[in-house]
């Protein structure tokens, strides 16, 4: 076993790993950082994804150790200092994004790459991106209209 | 339905914040001191 440090959400963590010890394994044994969420074990639900060193990667496809000294932000980092929802998670929870809530963490980390690399994406454009992420209650409409609306852009239609 | 009765109005999930915070407990994320595990071993 050997310490592997890095910053999660702005706070500099170590924690014991092995060479085989997954990022989401890190976060949420190692961290206690349950908010990352595994839903499957073939790296294609995306309900693991974190964004490292500002680009959004699944957790479970990622060893902890070939990231040491990483910037890693996870889905317990996204609400502002002061305790608010961001833009991207109160367009979620307007829009009713979410039903079981358990694609959510990676829904949020996924979309808010995809704005951050693109502002005013298409509706194609969002669909396209979410592709890694697989949602099981929603039908994913109103996860897309959650994102046009945090992007600033009218709400696709029925 | 006048609007300030509340009737026929949506009303907006609360449980909604804590997943989108990552404040959720799904089974696998609950850690109790001495909780033990269950395995199905099939023959």
């Amino acid at each position: 076993m050997t310490k592997t440090r890095m910053t999660v959400n702005g706070q500099p963590v170590s924690a014991e790993t092995e060479g085989r010890t997954l990022l989401s394994a890190y976060l949420r044994d190692g961290l206690g950082l349950t908010g990352t969420h595994i839903g499957c074990d073939t790296s294609q639900c995306g309900a693991c994804v974190v964004h490292v060193d500002g680009k959004a990667v699944k957790a479970c496809s990622v060893f902890a150790q070939d990231i040491e000294g990483a910037d890693v932000k996870t889905i317990e980092g996204m609400a502002n200092a002061d305790g608010s929802l961001s833009t991207i998670q109160q367009a979620f929870q307007d829009h009713h994004g979410l039903q079981c809530g358990f694609c959510t963490p990676g829904m949020v980390m996924s979309s808010a790459a995809l704005l951050a690399e693109t502002p005013n994406p298409t509706e194609a454009q969002v669909r396209h991106y979410l592709e890694g992420n697989i949602c099981r209650c929603t039908g994913y409409h109103n996860i897309v209209k959650a994102v046009m609306a945090a992007s600033g852009q009218a709400i696709p239609a029925e | 339905m006048p609007k300030e009765s509340g009737i026929g109005e949506s009303t907006k999930r609360r449980e909604g914040i804590r997943f989108l915070t990552g404040k959720d407990r799904y089974t696998d994320d609950i850690n109790l001191r001495g909780q033990t595990y269950a395995c199905f071993l099939r023959l």
